[in-house]
């Protein structure tokens, strides 16, 4: 076994509490998000809402805000923080495509059919590639807040997410990317993380095993349960080769089928910077302040160059800044 | 359902305590094995092992935190797992980029003698963790004991990636200094 293996076994054994501070740390941003995301209802709860949020920011030492991209349709989609989502084009320029309105970001993907994005927390929008017009593609407003990834170049994966202060609910379903119809549900989660219930039946005369059985038919009874897994959304790069950026500022490539790997380019401080691939095109994203505090944020564009046995060799700069 | 009622039920030998256990933890260890094993099978079959090993040791044992027993167990048998299966493949799950995060803990050409003591690095590890500051232990925590990538904790945790790459790197930095100045590296 080696050093790195005994450490991560060693890890096993630390105090409950570091774990619980990680979880704890998960509920606490799921519940920010839903704060932020129905905050979109009130102006004044707006801005009190971005003003909690930025001293929360400050807190926690976050250096300004990352670019999010996705890739669709050989497009490049990503989204400046409080501007709005961009579509790019090789060789092209960046255009304006969604305005972000009483919002930091807007929840975003992109396929081959289109861009997606989520203007509040109970719908979706779409606009086709070869149109600037959106249009209503997912509705539901029992919702509490979603997420949304790409599943395949057709279909979305939805992350619903119906909990209330009695009951945990989250169900992941595989959506047709065109007609935003449920084709299956990959992942459902619905649990009491109170013991409401059991304690209202006890109230109620019920001994404690009567309340348990009967808790039990409600949990099982407000919805068909399925346990089917949870499928990850495709990983950068495409089906050949990952891209990633490792910790020693360099950027390389991994090949699935074959492991060779090798590094496509090596700058200093690469590994504090955002990386996007899709097997042809590079965007490295960065942010920088002026020294009035102004936040500037740059997405280089480059090529993947390939030797002629079809082996990355180097990354060609295409364009210094994508962002107008 | 509480934990403890639920512990109840297993110290009773109540086999709702596996049905409830299933319930309320099964996703969340799904996703504590998939991040190590990346195999739909083989991480079912590690949460249902979990299942088999809380049953065999509830009771004598009465866990405080029921989920981070649970967790704990989950975690155990899969890098057992993964250790069976990387003598054949190589997967390229999350644990093996941790692994590579760390390849600088192995043993130089200077000190070829120089092999981790468990017992030395569990006391090691346990006080360079508490030591942390609250931020860069949530996120240490959550790439080498939970195997969530580097987006996955962004946005789990709320941070920007680059805060949490840049976190790990330097949290990285200072363990390797403070193995080398406790003589155990």
């Amino acid at each position: 076994m080696t050093n790195a293996e005994k450490l991560l076994n060693a890890l096993n054994e630390i105090d409950d509490r570091y774990l619980l501070e990680v979880d704890k740390r998960i509920s606490a941003v799921k519940t920010r998000r839903r704060a932020t995301w129905s905050s979109i209802a009130a102006v004044f709860v707006i801005f009190i809402g971005s003003f909690a949020f930025m001293i929360s920011n400050m807190s926690w030492g976050n250096a300004g805000y990352s670019i999010y991209g996705e890739f669709g349709g050989g497009y490049f989609y990503y989204e400046i923080p409080y501007k709005g989502i961009y579509r790019y084009t090789v060789g092209g320029e960046s255009e304006l495509i969604v305005k972000v309105k009483r919002a930091q970001y807007y929840e975003f993907t992109a396929n081959d059919i289109g861009l997606y994005y989520a203007p509040d927390n109970y719908s979706i929008y779409t606009i086709p590639h070869d149109s600037d017009e959106a249009s209503l593609f997912f509705e539901d407003k029992e919702l509490n807040f979603f997420n949304m990834y790409k599943y395949d170049s057709e279909d979305l994966l939805l992350s619903l997410n119906y909990s209330n202060d009695k009951i945990y609910h989250e169900k992941e379903v595989i959506v047709d990317g065109k007609t935003g119809e449920e084709k299956r549900v990959a992942f459902e989660e619905k649990s009491y993380y109170k013991s409401d219930v059991i304690e209202k039946l006890e109230e109620q005369g019920y001994s404690y095993k009567q309340a348990l059985e009967k808790a039990y038919t409600i949990i099982s009874s407000t919805g068909e349960r399925t346990f089917e897994y949870y499928e990850k959304p495709p990983e950068q790069g495409n089906d050949e080769y990952r891209l990633r950026i490792d910790y020693n500022d360099n950027l390389t490539y991994f090949n699935k089928e074959t492991g060779q790997k090798g590094v496509l380019l090596h700058e200093e401080y690469l590994s504090s910077k955002d990386m996007f691939g899709d097997g042809k095109n590079v965007y490295i994203s960065s942010h920088d302040f002026t020294d009035r505090g102004k936040e500037i944020h740059t997405i280089e564009c480059y090529e993947i160059i390939f030797d002629e046995s079809g082996t990355p060799t180097y990354l060609k700069l295409i364009d210094e800044n994508i962002i107008e | 359902m509480t934990d403890e009622k639920i512990i109840e039920l297993y110290f009773d030998r109540d086999e709702q305590a596996l049905t409830l256990t299933k319930l309320k933890y099964e996703s969340y260890l799904y996703t504590i094995a998939y991040n190590i094993l990346v195999d739909k099978p083989d991480s079912e079959e590690c949460v249902n092992d979990t299942y088999m090993g809380a049953w065999n040791s509830i009771p004598p044992h009465r866990p405080n935190v029921l989920k981070t027993y649970l967790s704990k167990l989950t975690r155990n048998i899969s890098l057992k797992k993964l250790r069976y299966n990387t003598a054949q493949k190589r997967n390229n799950s999350q644990i093996e980029l941790a692994i590579d995060e760390l390849k600088d803990l192995e043993c130089t050409t200077e000190n070829v003698e120089s092999v981790f003591d468990e017992k030395e690095l569990i006391e090691f590890i346990g006080k360079f963790i508490s030591e942390l500051e609250t931020s860069k232990r949530r996120i240490f925590i959550a790439r080498y004991w939970y195997f969530y990538s580097v987006r996955d904790i962004a946005r789990k945790l709320g941070y920007t990636e680059s805060k949490v790459k840049t976190t790990l790197k330097r949290t990285r930095d200072k363990l390797f200094e403070e193995l080398k100045k406790e003589g155990l590296l």
